[in-house]
């Protein structure tokens, strides 16, 4: 079974994924990235275009990209939804008054094709802000469980403090290996399907 | 013996697997076009899921075409079973991938996420509502207008018409170590109005503004709809505008901080609705000799004890 041997390989050496963060402006997109990058955040400007960001987390490779989230740069959103395995969506917990509009762009998004079939994390940013909406306010302000088209998990956190920054990741990663690479997941953790058959020979 | 053609005794056992799958696939299709219930769109997905992942595996031990025709059978499955699903109930479209995903990782000794449980839900503290200060008219506000609230906190300023607000440290009592502490500001719905703020530690966000001057430190600052304003800043990032006219931008005075930096980093704005090489027409700064008649005026504001009409002569445009 060489050619198996080395498809297989091949396989496991691509774990990448590709994950978009997107979001209101001044939600912390790019804070949330350079905290889970270990650099400083005490300087980010308000991005114009995006940002790209490639690291390692447990056996996976993530691309991420950050993309500003001013009212001018949303239509520009749209280039960035090809090949997309998972939507983070970052929320200002504490402002409130724009929550409505948070929603209905979180929800036209979800009705895009080229990202049907993503995974959905929303982080519930700010919390280190004494006047921050919990998550669960959250979640009904912006109907999640209204949304079945995607899988979906609301994920309080601080960009400042770092606080749930990873463990959301997690969830994340977790929910597309589960999604993509189940057949990989599989062959390793499993008894892999193909040496059944071959045993019954 | 079948070392000799293992494609071939490979096929023998793949080929009427594959094909049993295709036939339960097919029959459960016509049923579920007579009659679409949702357990039968959840079993014909998880066939098609069982069959994807055979062929899947079997890459590189079938014969290509045969590979490529059973891909093309199997699309043509997904595909009537999409229209199935959206026919009879929005449905997630892609459960199917979750449940054939659960099942062998359920199967690993491990627990399903034993790394990643959900973060303790904040729901649990009391609820507690933000700052907000609002719906005043020519007033000067201090921090003693403000509820009751901790010494840090974030503050919503909105609904104010020719008021001055001033959250400095008071002259009298530079030294307390208690006052008030800004974690991030909005503000939303101010005419005619004059903001004097301290250092805040998170980002301004300011909405809907008109004929007034902010002077406060921030990490980052937002302005939307607003036109006519004076802005005054300690920042070490770029300020930016979106949908603004009429903005002019300065140094914050060096009298209102507690300590003051080194040294200011240069002020650089950029116009969301100005992406372009040439210089916007929404903003300018300030020169110098307006920007020392504005920190004099508003040296004189910070001054609570006089009348709020004072405020006219900071305001960009008088009334």
């Amino acid at each position: 079974m060489g050619l198996l041997t080395i498809i297989r390989k091949n396989r496991q050496k691509e774990k990448e994924m590709r994950l978009l963060f997107l979001g209101l402006d001044n939600a912390g997109k790019t804070t949330i990235l350079k905290k889970l990058n270990g650099e400083d955040i005490s300087g980010i400007s308000p991005t114009l275009g995006f940002n790209i960001k490639t690291f390692a987390h447990g056996k996976y490779t993530l691309n991420i990209w950050d993309v500003g989230g001013q009212r001018t740069l949303r239509p520009y959103w749209r280039n960035y939804f090809e090949q997309t395995d998972a939507l983070v969506w970052v929320v200002d917990s504490s402002d409130r008054a724009r929550m409505q509009d948070c929603k209905q762009e979180l929800h036209s998004l979800l009705t895009e094709d080229r990202l049907a079939g993503a995974s959905l994390l929303v982080f519930a940013n700010k919390q280190d802000l004494q006047g921050s909406m919990t998550d669960t306010e959250i979640r009904d302000a912006l109907d999640l469980p209204s949304i079945t088209t995607h899988r979906w998990k609301i994920w309080p956190c601080s960009a400042v403090t770092g606080a749930n920054l990873v463990s959301g990741l997690d969830w994340i990663v977790k929910d597309v290996a589960g999604r993509l690479y189940y057949s990989t997941i599989t062959s390793q953790d499993v008894q892999p399907p193909q040496a059944t058959l071959e045993a019954e020979n | 013996m079948d070392t000799k053609n293992p494609t071939w005794t490979f096929l023998q056992t793949f080929t009427p697997q594959f094909q049993a799958l295709g036939s339960e696939l097919e029959g459960k299709l016509e049923a579920a076009k007579s009659t679409p219930t949702p357990v039968l769109l959840q079993e014909l997905s998880v066939l098609l899921a069982k069959a994807t992942k055979i062929l899947a595996d079997a890459t590189g031990s079938i014969p290509t075409y045969d590979q490529k025709q059973y891909e093309i059978q199997l699309k043509g499955f997904e595909k009537s079973i999409e229209t199935l699903r959206a026919s009879s109930a929005p449905k997630s479209k892609f459960a199917f991938k979750r449940k054939a995903g659960a099942t062998p990782i359920a199967s690993k000794p491990v627990p399903e996420s034993p790394a990643t449980p959900a973060p303790e839900s904040s729901s649990s503290t009391p609820n507690p509502s933000n700052l907000v200060l609002s719906s005043h008219l020519n007033k000067y506000l201090t921090r003693s207008d403000l509820p009751d609230h901790p010494p840090q906190t974030d503050l919503s300023i909105c609904d104010l018409e020719g008021c001055i607000v001033n959250l400095l440290v008071p002259l009298d009592q530079p030294t307390v170590d208690d006052h008030i502490k800004i974690s991030a500001l909005h503000a939303r719905n101010l005419k005619n109005c004059v903001l004097l703020l301290p250092d805040v530690e998170g980002s301004a966000l300011l909405h809907d503004m008109v004929n007034c001057v902010i002077v406060l430190g921030c990490h980052q600052f937002r302005m939307h709809s607003s036109k006519n304003i004076d802005v005054l800043l300690s920042i070490s990032s770029t300020p930016i505008i979106e949908d603004c006219s009429s903005i002019r931008f300065g140094y914050y005075p060096t009298s209102f901080h507690l300590s003051p930096p080194e040294s200011p980093a240069p002020l650089s704005v950029q116009d969301f609705s100005h992406i372009r090489p040439t210089p916007s027409p929404n903003f300018s700064l300030f020169t110098e000799a307006d920007q020392d008649t504005l920190h004099a005026t508003l040296e004189m504001l910070r001054d609570p004890s006089g009348s709020v009409e004072r405020l006219q002569k900071a305001l960009p445009v008088s009334s």
